[in-house]
């Protein structure tokens, strides 16, 4: 295995913006590898093809190479499970033997070629982009940006690129260890899932290079310093340099108006927005019945409760106790002691 | 801004140096020379009347400093405004001691004025940067203009205000511009609160006795009524859901916090957000378009017979087949007119006009899978045959070419919406004509999007199939299919392309290199000056003679309301200036829109009545059309029916054929971009100009239409009937 590898990482909610991803990236690099790492399992009636998906191999977390794996998974919600993989299996492909690695959020669409990502993995290990490359000036810019940076992290992970030398395999090793144990939203505590680690990453990796062109990572919380043109030749700039991928955060209400906060009457980046919102419709998968997430229910149908997860990845003597906290049909032993739990308490 | 003609208003030579010069105002107004005119504001600012004097002395980077008096009232403070592109920077009054012009008067002059840019005001919220100018005014009473004598670049002004608006805000908190706690909501809206606006736009739910603002506060925010021309509370409440399920007065909240949030009154990116928000895949738009009903379509050989008997009964010495996307004779429109100009014209050469349109409409190309299945509506000389399919109609024509001599034989094509080239190969193949035009009346030859508009928004100069902006366009996936069967059906047939206007010539020329023989330039229709008018006095105006210098102006849209015609920039221009009484908006057209305060008057252009644009403009005293195309027009005829109605026409500078027009015929005025045209609107020069034209009269004259492809496919007539003349 060699060459230029890219993963995302999703559960079955984010299919149809996975697809976007895959089929313009694919567009603009046909000869790379795409990999889905699906934090899921498949519903009923609905079969993950990759003859039919624009991936060309998919990798299931149930097929992750971390020990106690039931009982890891089970400690994370959506977000955080869908991020804590991103470690694992970045080491997984560098182990077996990918050249150059690039991680990009099912969220983001390809606008433009990112070959020069590749030629900078010739001088550099590891690449990432910081959520802001100008510092803001407005009062509520500051504070929507940079000090939501400050509690979430300076880099945006939404996007790494990673070379197979040097400080690549230990950022790495690194990054996948501390989410083994702290991919958390708890950003009381000083962590954010996989995000804020890496503000410890330029101090700890030598060869590491901060991406600072605006082409990349165009998303809401940098468009207060971003201006979208597009040129009578049909570029699309970004403060005058070619776009490269857009990060569409959250697509809904929330995202417009951030969007619209930021970008006002640059209508470019609404074109931008309307086109990525008809690329989702039209992947859309029907088959995939609404909120669905194998992982957010018990064996039994149950759903999961947050404080189960928490209370479970807090406590060494269940994760002992119950190697398989889902259940499995005929009995959920965890889900049953939760129950006689919570009577005793009331009684 | 381009002016056309140049705005009649011009600077005068300075003045000698010393305090006197400072005077300003009639003859005698003049700043020094040597100042760049960006800083000195607009072409429309207005010198101020004969006594009045002062000048802007001093900017840098403290602040500026000057003077303004009235000679005719020393006492009297004089007010001060300055503004940059528009926005209130600083406000005050001319009252500081100054000893200088003191001694000029001969008495104490308390006529000085300071503004300290870290007093900026703290709601002056200025234009982004990409639509910054620099224009920096300073006005005084009645809205004059001072002179400034030092003139600074407009970045260098915009460099110190946003120093201190941002440090301004950083020291504020979240309560920059939010409201002292103890204004309650009503007192609160009212400092902002525009009851003209609000009485214009309302006038069924605000009597002459009622209170605007009491309306406003108690029912009419939760019945959607806007408070003010730059606060939508339709947008505000959809883009703040939290606002929405509170229940509050969305302006209550907007001042007391969602400004200072960031949060905006009005949709963004204007009209064009709203089209993006409301927009259909192409896909979507043409299953909406899909007809439910069914056709039923003459066998091969009914539509030969009939047609066949037509033309025995007619007799023509010739057939002409065009092709355009609808019937002309059923629908209203600039292009459905000149077709029936077109055939009558044929109809006289004695050729017989055989028009095809097809069946199911389509903003595309109909499917080349069933391309000869294509139903097709049949006139001849605009009756109508029947429906029959694209291959029926091939083998019919191919039958009735026998009967006429191969050089009075044409093809001429209008639009292709809803064709298949490939079945229009196919007729034009079994007509074999002498000759085929291909219309230049859109752009559907270079893309889907037949007005260039990348997302139906902006116009899109037709960059390369492969760009980025193809990418993100509604047209660019359909758009390589497209070309490649327009280019296989400009390769199968010999056109000679025709351009309604050297513009859209030069243009498409530039575009494309799609194989024609040739491309020529004709007009669909001329103006023949006739005379000259004053304007007719209303009913309520003074005196004939002097027009109607008192009444408003009367500002129009013409036609179809539609985006790619300019209309909400119209719509935005109407709301922004309807307190204004000044001005008076109407629409001449088919379709009232909007709950506008504006007068509606249906306008139906068709060929009983080809003129009905122009009497309409004439009867309802129009002064000022604004047609703000924003794409590149290929002709423009409603620029040709306000040049004969003697009507001043206010365009797009990028509105093509019609700027072109504008430009040529000194008609009009071309304006840059939309904040430009309603700064010409807030001006008083745009009035000016009108009441002269309304004093000194202006040229009027007919509509000369002209004969389209009648004009360009001369009959070639019989040795006989030369030789009988």
């Amino acid at each position: 295995m060699g060459n230029v590898h890219c993963f995302t990482s999703f559960n079955f909610n984010y299919l149809a913006k996975a697809r976007v991803l895959a089929t313009t990236l694919k567009k603009h690099h046909p000869d790379w590898t795409i990999h889905a790492c699906l934090c899921d399992r498949e519903p009923d009636g609905f079969v993950f093809d990759l003859e039919t998906e624009p991936f060309d191999a998919v990798t299931w977390a149930d097929d992750l190479d971390i020990p106690l794996l039931s009982g890891w998974l089970f400690g994370h919600d959506v977000v955080e499970l869908c991020t804590a993989v991103k470690g694992t299996m970045l080491r997984m492909l560098l182990q077996r033997g990918a050249e150059k690695v690039i991680y990009l959020d099912p969220d983001i669409g390809v606008l433009g070629s990112l070959q020069p990502l590749v030629d900078m993995l010739d001088q550099h290990d590891v690449l990432l982009t910081p959520h802001q490359l100008d510092p803001d000036v407005k009062r509520h810019a500051i504070v929507d940006n940079e000090i939501c940076s400050l509690q979430h992290g300076i880099y945006n992970l939404g996007f790494a690129a990673v070379a197979n030398r040097r400080d690549g395999p230990r950022f790495a090793d690194w990054w996948e260890q501390r989410l083994l144990g702290w991919c958390h939203d708890s950003v009381a505590t000083g962590i954010f899932v996989d995000q804020k680690w890496c503000d410890l990453a330029p101090g700890l990796f030598d060869h590491l290079h901060v991406l600072r062109d605006p082409g990349y990572n165009v998303a809401s919380w940098n468009l207060s310093q971003r201006r979208v043109t597009i040129t009578p030749a049909g570029d699309i700039l970004v403060n005058g340099q070619p776009i490269r991928f857009f990060h569409f955060t959250k697509l809904g209400p929330v995202g417009d108006t951030m969007t619209q906060k930021y970008a006002r009457g640059n209508f470019e980046v609404y074109e931008l927005w309307a086109w990525y919102r008809r690329q989702v419709r039209q992947h859309e998968e029907k088959r995939i019945p609404k909120a669905w997430w194998a992982f957010g229910r018990y064996a039994n149908d149950e759903k999961i409760r947050r404080e189960d997860r928490l209370m479970f990845r807090s406590r060494t003597d269940l994760k002992r106790s119950f190697i398989d906290p889902f259940g499995h049909s005929d009995d959920c032993a965890f889900f049953r002691w939760l129950e006689a739990e919570r009577q005793r308490a009331m009684a | 801004m381009n002016a056309s003609p140049r705005s009649p208003k011009t600077r005068t030579s300075p003045p000698p140096d010393g305090a006197a010069s400072r005077r300003f105002g009639g003859a005698r107004s003049a700043p020094r020379a040597d100042i760049p005119s960006h800083t000195l504001g607009s072409d429309l600012d207005v010198a101020p009347r004969e006594g009045c004097y002062g000048c802007l002395e001093r900017i840098d980077a403290v602040g500026m400093t000057g003077w303004v008096l009235d000679a005719t009232d020393l006492d009297l403070p004089q007010p001060v405004r300055v503004l940059l592109d528009g926005v209130q920077i600083f406000a005050g009054q001319a009252k500081l001691m100054r000893a200088d012009v003191s001694e000029l008067m001969g008495r104490h002059a308390r006529c000085g004025f300071e503004f300290r840019w870290c007093d900026i005001q703290p709601q002056s919220r200025l234009p982004d940067p990409w639509e910054r100018k620099g224009v920096l005014q300073v006005l005084t009473a009645n809205r004059a203009a001072l002179p400034i004598a030092a003139p600074v670049p407009g970045a260098e002004i915009y460099r110190w205000a946003d120093f201190y608006l941002d440090r301004l805000a950083l020291v504020l908190g979240v309560s920059e511009v939010v409201a002292p706690v103890q204004l309650d909501d009503r007192r609160l809206v009212e400092r902002e609160f525009d009851p003209a606006y609000y009485r214009a736009m309302h006038p069924d739910a605000v009597g002459e006795d009622d209170d605007p603002l009491e309306h406003f506060m108690s029912v009419g925010w939760r019945l959607g009524h806007d408070p003010h021309p730059e606060f939508s509370v339709r947008y505000y409440l959809a883009a703040n859901v939290d606002v929405a399920s509170s229940d509050m007065n969305p302006y209550v909240h907007f001042l007391r916090a969602g400004r200072a949030e960031g949060r905006m009154g009005m949709p963004p990116g204007g009209f064009r957000f709203d089209v993006l928000r409301e927009q259909r895949s192409l896909d979507q738009t043409i299953t909406l378009w899909r007809r439910a009903d069914s056709f039923r379509a003459l066998s091969a050989r009914s539509l030969t017979s009939r047609l066949e008997e037509y033309v025995a009964d007619r007799g023509g010495i010739g057939l002409v087949v065009s092709i355009s996307h609808d019937d002309y004779t059923r629908h209203v429109g600039g292009i459905q007119l000149c077709l029936a100009k077109e055939q009558r014209a044929f109809n006289d050469q004695g050729m017989i006009y055989l028009h095809l349109s097809p069946w199911q409409a389509l903003p595309v190309l109909a499917p080349p899978a069933a391309a000869e299945r294509t139903a097709l509506r049949v006139l001849c000389d605009g009756s109508e045959i029947g429906y029959a399919t694209a291959a029926d109609v091939a083998s019919a024509l191919g039958m009735l070419r026998e009967r006429f001599a191969a050089e009075q034989l044409h093809f001429v094509v209008h639009a292709l919406h809803g064709h298949a080239t490939e079945a229009v190969v196919t007729l034009h193949r079994a007509l074999q004509p002498a000759r085929a035009l291909f219309w230049l009346h859109d752009f559907f030859s270079l893309c889907t999007g037949y007005n260039l508009l990348r997302n139906q928004i902006q116009y899109c100069h037709c960059p390369p199939l492969s760009s980025a902006a193809c990418a993100v366009c509604v047209f660019g996936e359909s758009r390589e299919s497209h070309l490649e069967r327009i280019q296989a059906l400009f390769e199968a047939i010999p056109f000679t392309a025709v351009a309604p206007s050297p513009h859209t010539s030069a243009l498409w020329r530039r575009l494309t290199s799609l194989p024609v023989r040739d491309v020529v330039v004709h007009e669909h229709c001329s103006v023949l000056e006739d005379g000259r008018r004053i304007a007719p006095a209303l009913d309520d105006s003074g005196v004939a003679d002097a027009g109607r210098p008192t009444t408003p102006l009367r500002v129009a849209f013409l036609g179809h309301p539609v985006v790619h015609k300019g209309w909400p920039v119209f719509r935005n221009l109407v709301r922004r200036m309807c307190s204004d009484d000044r001005y008076e908006f109407w629409h001449l057209g088919t379709a009232a829109e909007d709950k506008l305060p504006l007068h509606f008057r249906e306008v139906k252009v068709g060929p009983a009545e080809p003129d009905a644009m122009v009497r309409a403009l004439d009867e309802a005293a129009i002064d000022v059309v604004v047609q703000w195309s924003i794409w590149p027009e290929t002709f423009g005829i409603a620029a040709r029916e306000c040049a004969a109605a003697g009507v001043y026409l206010v365009a797009s500078s990028a509105s093509g054929a019609v700027a072109e027009y504008v430009r040529d015929s000194e008609r009009g005025l071309l304006v840059d971009t939309e904040r430009a045209l309603v700064a010409l609107f807030e001006g008083d020069d745009l009035v000016a100009r009108a009441m002269h034209r309304r004093t000194h009269g202006v040229a009027v004259g007919h509509l000369l239409w002209g004969r389209l492809s009648a004009d360009l496919l001369a009959p070639v007539r019989p040795a006989s009937a030369m030789a009988q003349e």
